[in-house]
């Protein structure tokens, strides 16, 4: 960009604060052109972890907004024929599988290929059990408060999406388990699982709010 | 080596903060009396929870200290 070399390390420090924030070293890359091929897989890194978490925030939207159909529709109301064992169940059941994911992910930072391999297959395995969970609470659902109802368009749409994400999550985690099995990730560079695993964990906090939001306010 | 025993013992740590704050917001719930300290208890635990997990778990942290957590295995 002409004129972009006359600017000050301060303005475009604020210029690019202001665009995207990205950590201070990368602004120095920037700037310092000399330096961009130095460090180049750390920017990439920095810039793909960004991404994702810009991601991240637009999937909180989508989730919000279907949160907040719930309260508009139906206020603080609960139905009382929700199966409460099988929400706290599968709510425990994620959060054993954050910490499964975790586990995977410190595994392939420290090159441990069978740490990694079998949290993930856990951790793959304990989403799968979640979705026959969602599965059998929408077999009871449908005759509790069908999709016509108000509590059953939010309920059938807020755990459907949810269930879709958990499914993407899954696929993610074998393309993992699957490249983790041919050693793509013992050159060292591990981002595929760092980003799947992120995007597991993102899963969980959604479950976080989704679920006191059907099975708990009133 | 000693490292990863550390940061298994911290997941270890989140995990069951995890759960007892789950559990005891269930618990809140379906022994307290409807009502707005009740809708405040939950939200309190609600983002307790996703706070962890975003802290620990999802390493938010990496997005303005980015030399902290490598990319490349660290042995």
């Amino acid at each position: 960009m002409p004129g972009w070399t006359h600017k000050t390390d301060e303005t475009v420090q604020h210029m690019s604060d202001f665009v995207l924030p990205l950590p201070k070293h990368e602004t120095a890359v920037a700037v310092h052109g000399a330096a961009v091929h130095e460090h180049a897989p750390a920017s990439s890194l920095s810039r793909n972890r960004v991404g994702l978490w810009w991601f991240i925030l637009s999937e909180c939207f989508l989730f919000l907004a279907f949160i907040s159909a719930r309260y508009y529709l139906l206020g603080l109301e609960r139905p009382a024929e929700l199966n409460q064992a099988l929400g706290l169940g599968l709510s425990l059941l994620l959060l054993v599988s954050s910490l499964t994911a975790y586990r995977a992910e410190l595994g392939a930072q420290h090159g441990d290929r069978r740490r990694l391999l079998r949290n993930t297959a856990t951790t793959i395995l304990l989403g799968l059990v979640f979705l026959m969970g969602v599965g059998y609470e929408w077999s009871e659902a449908l005759v509790h408060f069908p999709p016509s109802e108000a509590f059953g368009t939010v309920f059938f749409s807020l755990t459907g999406l949810h269930a879709f994400h958990v499914l993407s999550g899954v696929v993610l985690l074998a393309l993992v388990y699957w490249n983790a099995r041919r050693g793509r990730y013992d050159s060292g560079s591990i981002w595929g699982v760092e980003a799947s695993v992120k995007y597991w964990h993102f899963v969980d906090v959604a479950w976080v709010f989704i679920y006191p939001t059907l099975y708990l306010v009133r | 080596m000693k490292e990863l025993q550390s940061r298994l013992r911290l997941g270890w740590f989140v995990f069951v903060a995890l759960v007892v704050l789950t559990v005891a917001e269930y618990y809140v719930v379906t022994t307290s009396p409807p009502g707005a300290i009740t809708i405040a208890m939950l939200l309190v635990f609600q983002f307790a929870d996703a706070g962890l997990i975003i802290w620990y778990f999802m390493h938010v942290s990496q997005l303005w200290r980015a030399h902290d957590a490598p990319q490349q295995r660290t042995t």
